[in-house]
C-alpha cells in the first residue's frame, strides 16, 4: 500500500504525458484524477494506521548510492511527520485535478497540464516520505522544476518565462545552500540518513549543527518564501491558478517548513538557529503583510498572505513548537487553497481579469464563491472557531508564552502583521464581492458560477476551512498527545512552551489579536464605506504617494536584485566572453602568437640589406661576443647569443621603420 | 579482447575502403559505406560490452592483457582496469552515434574520408584508454589531433581552418611540457611501463616538476581558465560528430590521465598541489558560467558549460577521496551522455532544421517540435545537474569531495549548482519556450525523425537510468579508485 502510494501518482503522470494522444482528454483527466484520488485514500488510511496507532513504515527498495562512507537508499518512511504532511498536500492536490477539469477545459494541452500536476504530486510525495536528506532533495528539486513547467504552462507567455526562470533560480540558490548543508552533514555524521544524523545530534558540538542549520535554514528560506529569496512567490503567480492553488498554498512552499520540522531533532541543539529561524519569520511575516495591502492583483495579495503565514510557521519553528507549525501548515493549506480556487472562480467569472480594482458587487453573480472565499478570510484572520484560529491564534500566544525577550518583542511584531492581514482580507473581500461594480459591463453579462468541478472542491476545503481545525487540534496540538510519540518531531524538553502558553499568558494577550483584528476589519469596512474621500485624498498627498509605492513597488527588493545582481552578472559576464575570451586571451594566445611570429621573421627578413658594410657590422658584433662570451661565463651558452642576436634584429627593425 | 576492440575499426576501414574503390554499384555506394561503419563501431560496442560483463570488478589487477614484445622498438601493452573499462564503454557507446549523427548531413563524395576519419578516431581513442605505457599513452593522445584536424578542416563550417590551427596550437602546447616528464620519468625509471611505474617512488622535488609538466597538458585538454578558446573555437566550427566525440570523450582523456599519471605516479606532488588545483578550478567555473550566460552562439554555450563542468570534475578529481573521485569519473560519464545531446539537439536538430546557431533566431520551438522539446527539457536537466540524473550523483559527490578536502573552495566551487541552472535554463526557455514559433522560418519545420529520436533516446536513457540505480558504475570502480588514493601494497 505504501509503496502504491507513492508510486501511482507518477504512473499517472507517465500515462496523461507520454500517452496523452492515445487516451484522450477525457482519460488523461480520468486516469491522473483518479490516481490521485486513491492515492489520497491511501494516505488517509496511512495517516489512522501510522499517525494515530505510531507504528512507523519504513520501506527499502534499493541501493542508490553507495560510495565507501556514503550510503544512501531508495528508502522512504512513514511516521506520524510524514503522514500528517501528506493530508494536506494530497486533499488539496486531488481537489486541485478536480477544479482543473473544468478551469482548464478550453485549454488544448490538457494532458500535459494534467501530466505536470501529477508530476508534480508525485514529487511532493518523494520529498515528504523520503528517509534521508538526499532522497528529500530529488523531491526537493522536483518541486521547482515541475513548479518551472506548471507556472511556465502557458509558455508563450514572457512574463510567465521571467516569473517561471525566476521561481527555478531563486529555489536553486536555496539548494546551493541545502547542498551544502548536506556536506556538512555528510562530513561530520558521515551519513545523511535521518535516523543516523538525528540520533548523533545530541553529542556534537553546537557550532557544527549552527553551521548546518544555517544552511538548511537558507534552503528552507528559498523554498519557503522567506525575506531574502521570497521574490518568486508573487511572480509565480503567472501560472494557472489551480496551480497557485496547489503549489503556492498546500505543497512546495511549505517544503522549507516541512525541512525544518524534520530536522527538528538536530535544529533543536543550536539555539541560534533557533533564534534565526525566529526573527526571520517575524520579519516575513510584517514584510509581506505589508506588501500585500498595497497590491492590486487579487492573487499577488494571496501570494503575500501566504508569505505571510509561512512567516508565521517559521516563528512556531523557532519557538521550538514543531507540531504548532504543522499544526498551522496542514490548516494553512486548507483555507489558502481555497482561497486560491475562489480567486480562481472568481477569474474564471470575469474573463481572466486578476485586477480587483475593477471588479466589484461579484456578490450576486457568484454568491457561492463569495461565501466561500468569505469563510477562507475569516479563517485567515483567526476568527474564533473557524480552522486558522486555532493554530494561528496559538503561534502568537505560544510567542509570548516563552516569555523571553525576543518572544515578547515577536509577539506585537507578529500581532501587527495579523493585523495587517486582516486588513487586506477586509479590502479584497470589500472591493470584489461588497463595492460598486467597478468593472467593464462585458464582465459581468458572463459573471457566473463554474459547473459542478469547479465547485465542489470549493465546498469541499470550505468545510475544512470551518471544521478541520477544531477536530484536529487535540492530535496536533494538545496537551499530552500522543500523536508525535515516534519522535518524528523532538522538542527538548528545556524548550517545551506548551504548558506556559496554556496556563501562563495573561487573558489581555490572548485577546489582544483578535480584538485587533475584529476592530480593524469593522474600521476598514467604515473607512472605506463611509469615508473614501479621505483616503483617496491621503493617498494623492505627497507622503501618501511615497508610502503607496514604496510598499506597492515591493520595499524596492525586486529592484535591488535585478539592477545590481543580475544586471552585475550578466555585465561580467559579457566581459568575460567578449573583453577576455575573444579579447586579451586571444591576443597574448594564439593570435598574439601568429602576428608576433610573423613580425619577427619579417623583421628577421629585413637585416639582409644587401649593403655590405651592415653585413661586415654583423660579423663584427657576433665575433665580439662570441669572443667575449667565452670570457663572461663558463658555460658555451649558445641560446644567449640566439637572444641577443633576437634583440638586435628587434632594434634593427625599430631603427628601420623610423 | 583488448586488441580485438582496437582492429575491428580498423578492418571496417579496410572494408569501407574497398567497397569505395571495387564496390559493384554505384547507386547503393554512401549507404553500403555508412552502414559497414556502424556495423563496425556496433560490433566494437559489442565486444566491449562482453568485455564488461566478463570484467572481474573483485581485483584491482589489470585485465584483458595483451603484451606483445620488440614489435620494432617498442612494446605492446593492453589493459583494462575499473577505472578504463567506463571510459572504453563511454568511447564505444559515443561512436556509433556520432556517426550516425552525420548520416544525412555528408556529402556523398565526402563520405569516404569522414567515415575513415570516424573509425581512424575509435581506434586511436580506446587505444589511448587501453595502452598501459606512459608513452603510447602519450602517442595515442597526440594521435587524435590529426583525424580531429582532418574532421574539423574537411566538414567544418566557414571558421574552420582557424579552429583546427587552435586546437593544434594549443594542444601541442601543452603536450610538449607532458612529452618532457615522461621523458624524465623514462630516464630515471628506465622504463615507460606504467605498472612498474606504479611502484616507483620519485623525489619530492622532481615530483613537483613532473606535476607541472603532466597538469599543464591535462589543463589545456580539460580546459581550464584562458586555455579554453581552442575548445570553443572547436567545437563551434566542427561538424556534428566531431563535436560529439570532442565533448563526449576528449574531454575525458584529461580526466582518464589524471588517473593514470597524476594521482598514481605523483601522490606528493598532487597532494600539495591540490590548492592550486582547486583555485583554478573554482575560478574556471565561475568564470566559465558567467560566460555561458552571455554567449548566444548554441554550439559555443555547451562548450562553455562543458568547460564549467570539467572544471567540477577536476577538482572532484583531485579530492583525494574515494567519494570525489568516483564522482569526477560519474560526472566525467554524464557529461559524455548530456553534452553530447545537447550537441545532436543544437548543433544537428536545429541546426539542420534552420541552419543558424545563434540562439536570439529561435523562440517557441516547443510548439512546433513538441518530443524534441521533451527529450531536449531531460538533457538541460541533466546539464544543469537535477536529483534522477546521472550528473547530479557526479556532481553531488564531486562537490562533497572537494567540499571535505578544501570547505571554503568547496563551498565556492557549489555555485555552479546555481550557475549551471542559469545558464541552462536561460537556454532552455529562450530555445524552447518564449514566445511564439519565430517568424523567421518562412517554412514549417518538422520534430524529430526516427534517427535523430533513437540517437537522443539513447543519451536521456543513459542519463536517467544511471541516475536512479548507479550501482553497475559505482560498484565496479570501488577497488580500482580506493587502490589510487590507498595504498595497497
Amino acid at each position: 500500500m505504501y509503496l502504491t502510494l507513492i508510486i501511482l501518482p507518477l504512473l499517472g503522470s507517465i500515462v496523461s504525458g507520454f500517452f496523452g494522444r492515445k487516451i484522450g482528454v477525457t482519460g488523461a483527466h480520468i486516469i491522473t484524477c483518479g490516481s490521485v484520488i486513491i492515492t489520497t485514500l491511501l494516505a488517509i488510511v496511512a495517516f489512522f494506521e501510522v499517525g494515530f496507532n505510531n507504528i512507523p513504515v519504513t520501506i527499502s527498495i534499493a541501493r542508490w548510492v553507495d560510495v565507501e562512507s556514503l550510503y544512501v537508499l531508495w528508502n522512504f518512511r512513514f511516521d506520524a511527520l510524514t503522514v500528517s504532511m501528506l493530508i494536506p498536500v494530497l486533499i488539496v492536490s486531488s481537489l486541485v485535478h478536480i477544479y482543473s477539469i473544468s478551469y482548464m477545459s478550453h485549454d488544448p494541452h490538457n494532458q500535459r497540464f494534467f501530466s505536470y500536476l501529477s508530476l508534480f504530486t508525485f514529487m511532493m510525495i518523494i520529498l515528504v516520505t523520503g528517509s534521508n536528506y538526499l532522497i528529500m532533495f530529488v523531491g526537493w528539486e522536483g518541486v521547482g522544476v515541475c513548479s518551472y513547467l506548471l507556472v511556465n504552462f502557458w509558455f508563450t507567455r514572457i512574463a510567465a518565462n521571467q516569473s517561471s526562470i525566476s521561481a527555478l533560480l531563486t529555489n536553486r540558490v536555496g539548494d546551493c545552500l541545502l547542498t551544502v548543508g548536506m556536506f556538512a552533514i555528510l562530513w561530520s555524521f558521515g551519513n545523511i540518513d535521518y535516523g543516523t544524523v538525528f540520533a548523533l545530534a545530541p553529542f556534537y558540538n553546537e557550532n557544527i549543527i549552527t553551521i548546518i542549520g544555517i544552511c538548511l535554514l537558507i534552503g528552507a528560506t528559498a523554498k519557503s518564501s522567506q525575506v531574502g529569496l521570497h521574490i518568486w512567490l508573487p511572480q509565480a503567480m503567472e501560472g494557472p491558478t489551480p496551480v497557485s492553488a496547489l503549489i503556492h498554498a498546500a505543497t512546495m512552499v511549505t517544503a522549507g517548513v516541512y525541512l525544518l520540522m524534520r530536522s527538528s531533532p538536530l535544529i533543536e541543539y543550536s539555539s541560534t538557529v533557533l533564534l534565526l529561524c525566529l526573527w526571520l519569520g517575524a520579519i516575513t511575516t510584517v514584510f509581506s503583510s505589508l506588501i500585500g495591502l498595497f497590491q492590486q492583483d487579487i492573487k499577488k495579495v494571496i501570494a503575500y498572505s501566504t508569505m505571510s503565514q509561512l512567516g508565521m510557521m517559521v516563528i512556531a519553528i523557532g519557538l521550538s513548537s514543531y507540531n504548532l507549525a504543522l499544526f498551522h501548515l496542514v490548516n494553512h493549506a486548507f483555507y489558502k487553497a481555497l482561497l486560491f480556487l475562489g480567486a480562481g472562480s472568481v477569474i474564471h467569472a470575469v474573463a481572466d481579469n486578476q485586477d480587483f480594482r475593477k471588479y466589484g458587487g461579484l456578490r450576486e453573480y457568484l454568491p457561492l464563491t463569495y461565501s466561500v472565499m468569505l469563510i477562507a478570510s475569516l479563517s485567515l484572520v483567526a476568527v474564533p472557531f473557524m480552522t486558522g484560529f486555532y493554530s494561528k491564534d496559538f503561534i502568537l500566544e505560544s510567542s509570548y508564552g516563552q516569555f523571553q525577550l525576543s518572544g515578547t518583542i515577536i509577539y506585537f511584531v507578529a500581532t501587527i502583521g495579523a493585523m495587517f492581514t486582516t486588513l487586506y482580507s477586509a479590502k479584497v473581500l470589500y472591493l470584489t464581492f461588497l463595492a460598486n461594480p467597478n468593472g467593464p459591463l462585458v464582465n459581468y453579462k458572463h459573471a457566473s458560477e463554474g459547473d459542478l468541478f469547479l465547485t465542489t472542491p470549493l465546498i469541499i476545503l470550505s468545510i475544512f476551512s470551518i471544521f478541520f481545525g477544531y477536530m484536529t487540534k487535540d492530535i496536533f496540538i494538545g496537551l499530552g498527545s500522543g500523536f508525535f510519540a515516534d519522535n518524528s518531531i523532538f522538542i527538548h524538553p528545556s524548550h517545551e512552551i506548551m504548558l506556559d502558553t496554556e496556563f501562563a499568558v495573561p487573558t489581555f494577550f490572548k485577546l489582544l489579536p483578535f480584538v485587533f483584528t475584529v476592530s480593524l476589519s469593522i474600521i476598514s469596512v467604515l473607512l472605506s464605506e463611509f469615508l473614501p474621500k479621505s483616503l483617496i485624498n491621503f493617498k494623492f498627498s505627497k507622503l501618501g504617494y511615497n508610502i503607496f509605492s514604496f510598499f506597492n513597488q515591493r520595499f524596492y527588493i525586486e529592484l535591488f536584485y535585478n539592477k545590481y545582481i543580475v544586471e552585475g552578472v550578466l555585465k561580467l559576464g559579457g566581459q568575460t566572453t567578449q573583453s577576455l575570451d575573444k579579447g586579451s586571451v586571444e591576443l597574448v594566445g594564439p593570435y598574439g602568437l601568429e602576428k608576433g611570429l610573423l613580425s619577427l621573421s619579417n623583421s628577421l627578413g629585413k637585416l639582409s640589406t644587401g649593403v655590405i658594410t651592415t653585413y661586415a657590422l654583423y660579423v663584427l658584433i657576433g665575433l665580439i661576443f662570441y669572443i667575449s662570451l667565452l670570457y663572461f661565463s663558463y658555460n658555451d651558452n649558445n641560446l644567449l647569443i640566439l637572444v641577443i642576436f633576437t634583440l638586435f634584429a628587434l632594434l634593427n627593425t625599430n631603427l628601420s621603420s623610423k | 579482447m583488448s586488441l580485438l576492440l582496437l582492429i575491428i575499426p580498423l578492418i571496417g576501414i579496410g572494408l569501407v575502403t574497398i567497397e569505395a574503390n571495387y564496390g559493384l554499384s554505384n547507386k547503393v555506394y554512401t549507404v553500403k559505406i555508412k552502414s559497414i561503419a556502424l556495423i563496425t563501431s556496433i560490433i566494437n560496442m559489442i565486444v566491449s560490452f562482453i568485455m564488461f560483463i566478463l570484467f572481474d570488478f573483485s581485483s584491482k589487477q589489470f585485465q584483458f592483457i595483451e603484451e606483445h614484445y620488440q614489435i620494432s622498438y617498442f612494446d605492446i601493452y593492453l589493459g583494462v582496469d575499473g577505472l578504463s573499462i567506463y571510459f572504453i564503454l563511454l568511447t564505444t557507446i559515443i561512436m556509433p552515434i556520432a556517426i550516425l549523427s552525420n548520416w544525412k548531413s555528408i556529402q556523398s563524395q565526402n563520405i569516404l574520408s569522414f567515415v575513415v576519419i570516424m573509425l581512424l578516431l575509435e581506434t586511436l581513442l580506446l587505444a589511448v584508454f587501453l595502452v598501459l605505457d606512459i608513452l603510447l599513452f602519450y602517442i595515442f593522445f597526440e594521435s587524435i589531433l590529426p583525424p580531429l584536424f582532418l574532421l574539423i578542416g574537411l566538414f567544418g563550417s566557414s571558421n574552420k581552418v582557424r579552429a583546427s590551427f587552435y586546437l593544434f596550437l594549443y594542444t601541442l602546447l601543452g603536450s610538449l611540457f607532458m612529452l618532457l616528464s615522461i621523458i624524465v620519468m623514462s630516464s630515471i625509471m628506465g622504463t615507460t611501463d606504467f605498472d612498474a611505474l606504479s611502484k616507483a617512488n620519485f623525489s619530492y622535488v622532481t615530483q613537483l616538476f613532473l606535476f607541472y609538466g603532466i597538469f599543464i597538458a591535462f589543463a589545456v585538454k580539460t580546459p581550464v581558465i584562458f586555455l579554453n578558446t581552442w575548445l570553443l573555437k572547436a567545437h563551434v566550427e566542427s561538424p556534428l560528430s566531431g563535436s560529439i566525440i570532442l565533448a563526449g570523450i576528449v574531454l575525458k582523456l584529461s580526466l582518464y590521465g589524471i588517473f593514470r599519471l597524476i594521482l598514481p605516479l605523483l601522490p606528493k606532488a598532487s597532494l600539495n598541489y591540490t590548492y592550486i588545483v582547486y583555485v583554478i578550478g573554482v575560478i574556471t567555473i565561475i568564470y566559465a558560467s558567467f560566460s555561458t550566460l552571455r554567449t548566444i552562439d548554441i554550439k559555443e554555450l555547451i562548450a562553455y558549460s562543458s568547460v564549467s563542468h570539467a572544471a567540477v570534475y577536476l577538482i572532484g578529481a583531485f579530492s583525494n577521496t574515494i567519494q570525489g573521485i568516483e564522482g569526477a569519473i560519474v560526472l566525467g560519464l554524464a557529461h559524455g551522455f548530456v553534452s553530447p545531446g545537447l550537441f545532436i539537439c543544437a548543433g544537428g536538430i536545429l541546426y539542420d532544421r534552420s541552419s543558424t546557431r545563434l540562439i536570439t533566431y529561435y523562440r517557441g520551438m516547443a510548439q512546433i517540435m513538441p518530443i524534441f522539446s521533451i527529450l531536449f527539457f531531460i538533457l538541460c536537466l541533466g546539464n544543469s545537474g537535477t536529483p534522477l540524473t546521472l550528473n547530479f550523483l557526479g556532481e553531488f559527490m564531486s562537490l562533497y569531495g572537494a567540499f571535505e578536502r578544501m570547505p571554503i573552495l568547496g563551498i565556492l566551487a557549489s555555485s555552479s549548482i546555481v550557475l549551471s541552472a542559469a545558464y541552462t535554463i536561460f537556454m532552455y526557455n529562450r530555445i524552447a519556450f518564449g514566445g511564439s514559433y519565430s517568424v523567421y522560418f518562412v517554412e514549417n519545420i518538422g520534430d524529430v525523425t526516427r534517427r535523430e529520436f533513437i540517437m537522443l533516446l539513447v543519451f536521456v536513457i543513459l542519463t536517467v537510468l544511471f541516475g536512479i540505480y548507479p550501482a553497475p558504475i559505482l560498484d565496479g570502480l570501488h577497488y580500482s579508485v580506493s587502490s589510487l588514493i590507498y595504498s595497497t601494497n
